[in-house]
């Protein structure tokens, strides 16, 4: 207000450097957001494709549990393919079952000509036999959206139910 | 200006509207995730009742074999419980175990495994030089067998022509029929013949902690264990006895080993060493005058330039191996003697099933 009690809105107004400065702050502020807004979307993709990585292992490992539990070990157990494949016969089952590795996926074929693609995007698969016990080692492995190779792990061992 | 204002209002809601969306669906997510993985816990907990429940089964059926019935033991545990049926089927019992979490009335994981138990030694069992319950694999031209031989699943023999006596295949005697272990102990140990294994592979005394041999042969001089050995109704000085040698380990002999004999019974101690294998292991050269019962592996190798003898028979749970300079003789005296011991069977899994498996299986 002036002298004379008129209302000047001239006064209200930003000055150049005023708005420098605001827009230097906001873009500051901005740059900032969008960093973390950016590493949080990646991260969010990387764990993604980890959990789905994770899931997939997990129940394709316990599947195989499930059977090579069941293994008849006075029938014949072979590991073959450089550790790769395994055939073992079930109590009271004719037909044996076999898991292989073949082109990045995990196939069971039960009984043989009959196979079923159980897992994909697995880099290694390796089976151990010893002792009655029968080891599953394998990788699972996928590219996320920034094109980052993310591999994840897993091991198992299983002791026949069966002498 | 004051028409301006509300805008902001607006901004503000719309953003707090994408935020509650975000928000929303991330909670709905990470809840379904989490019944996800309780039921895969349930359903793992459920498995281990289930198991709960088959270990004991083994243990009432060996207490008293004639029991049968739905929901027979029903347990309470601390995550669920577990209920198990039996069903009688000749000489053998089916065993069906459920287990459930949280309870049987609002089980919302149920898991079932399905065992055949029986307790039979099969007919036969006391008439072979060799008997495995697995495979026979023997190398070399240095060994001799007489007796008849017996196994389940592979026959790998170089110069067939050294054995003097049948081989027959015969898949049905696997696993290995269990003796009563409990009563072979008792009459072990009021022989004072019980051993137990150093990590070093030694046989020790369990009361002295001393090392200590084995018997030097199948008979020991007389002692009253209160059994009638040789069924006359009397038991005196003529009821000679069997050395029974009860190993807690796996046997390993190895260098001279002298003469050793008995009925040498080498059962592991897989309760509280799961990497124990009931193995007997002998390399080197000497006299068995006896019958070895293992659960795991026979294996022999070298036997020097003596040989190792085996003046009695073998029983075997997985494999026979036999490399080198090895005789084993079948001794009717001997098993005879053991026959008629009258050793009861013990009550063991015949097959284990999980029928809730991931995928079909095709009969």
């Amino acid at each position: 207000m002036n002298i004379r009690g008129q209302i000047t809105i001239y006064k209200k107004a930003f000055t150049l450097v005023e708005i420098a400065i605001s827009i230097a702050i906001i873009s500051l502020i901005a740059a900032g957001i969008f960093m973390i807004l950016t590493s949080g979307s990646t991260s969010w993709n990387q764990e993604t494709v980890l959990l789905e990585l994770q899931q997939q292992a997990r129940s394709v490992v316990e599947g195989m549990i499930k059977e090579i539990r069941q293994t008849d070990p006075s029938q014949s157990i072979s590991i073959t393919d450089s550790d790769q494949k395994i055939v073992f016969y079930i109590v009271d089952i004719t037909n044996p079952v076999s898991y292989y590795l073949s082109n990045g996926e995990i196939i069971r074929e039960h009984p043989a000509g009959n196979t079923r693609i159980i897992a994909n995007n697995i880099n290694s698969l390796s089976f151990s036999y010893a002792g009655n016990t029968i080891g599953i080692s394998l990788v699972a492995e996928k590219t996320d959206r920034q094109g980052r190779s993310l591999s994840y792990p897993l091991k198992a061992k299983v002791r026949f139910r069966n002498e | 200006m004051n028409k301006n204002k509300g805008a902001v209002f607006v901004l503000v809601v719309f953003v707090v509207l994408v935020l509650v969306l975000l928000g929303t669906a991330l909670v709905s997510q990470s809840i379904s995730e989490s019944r996800l993985a309780k039921k895969y816990s349930e359903s793992i907990q459920a498995f281990w009742l289930a198991e709960a429940g088959i270990n004991r089964a083994l243990d009432e059926l060996r207490l008293n074999y004639y029991q049968s019935g739905t929901g027979l033991w029903t347990t309470i545990l601390d995550t669920g419980e577990y209920s198990v049926d039996v069903v009688i089927e000749s000489q053998d019992r089916r065993v069906i175990a459920y287990g459930f979490v949280p309870s049987i009335a609002q089980a919302s994981a149920v898991r079932r495994i399905e065992v055949v138990m029986n307790k039979d030694i099969p007919p036969g069992f006391y008439d072979y030089a060799l008997y495995s319950a697995g495979d026979i694999d023997v190398n070399g031209d240095a060994y001799n067998i007489q007796g008849d031989i017996i196994y389940a699943d592979d026959w790998e023999v170089d110069h067939p022509e050294n054995i003097i006596g049948t081989v027959t295949a015969e898949p049905t005697i696997t696993p290995l029929a269990r003796f009563d272990f409990q009563e072979l102990r008792d009459i072990s140990e009021i022989q004072g013949n019980i051993y137990t294994v150093s990590p070093s592979g030694k046989l020790i005394d369990p009361d002295t902690g001393e090392e200590k041999a084995l018997p030097s042969s199948f008979w020991s001089p007389w002692r009253d264990d209160g059994i009638d050995n040789d069924g006359d109704g009397a038991i005196d000085e003529n009821d000679e006895q069997i050395n029974i040698a009860y190993i807690e380990g796996d046997l390993q002999l190895n260098g001279n080993i002298g003469s050793v004999g008995g009925f040498l019974v080498v059962v592991g101690d897989v309760i509280t060493d799961p990497d124990d294998t009931q193995d007997t292991t002998i390399n080197g050269n000497g006299l068995i005058d006896g019958v070895i019962y293992t659960r795991g592996t026979f294996r022999v190798n070298g036997g020097g330039e003596d040989g190792l003898n085996v003046d009695g028979g073998v029983w075997a749970g997985d494999l026979i191996r036999l490399n080198g300079s090895v005789d084993i003789a079948y001794n009717a005296e001997y098993m005879g003697a053991i026959g008629s011991l009258n050793l009861g069977g013990d009550v063991q899994v015949i097959s284990w099933k999980d029928p809730q498996t991931s995928y079909p299986l095709v009969p």
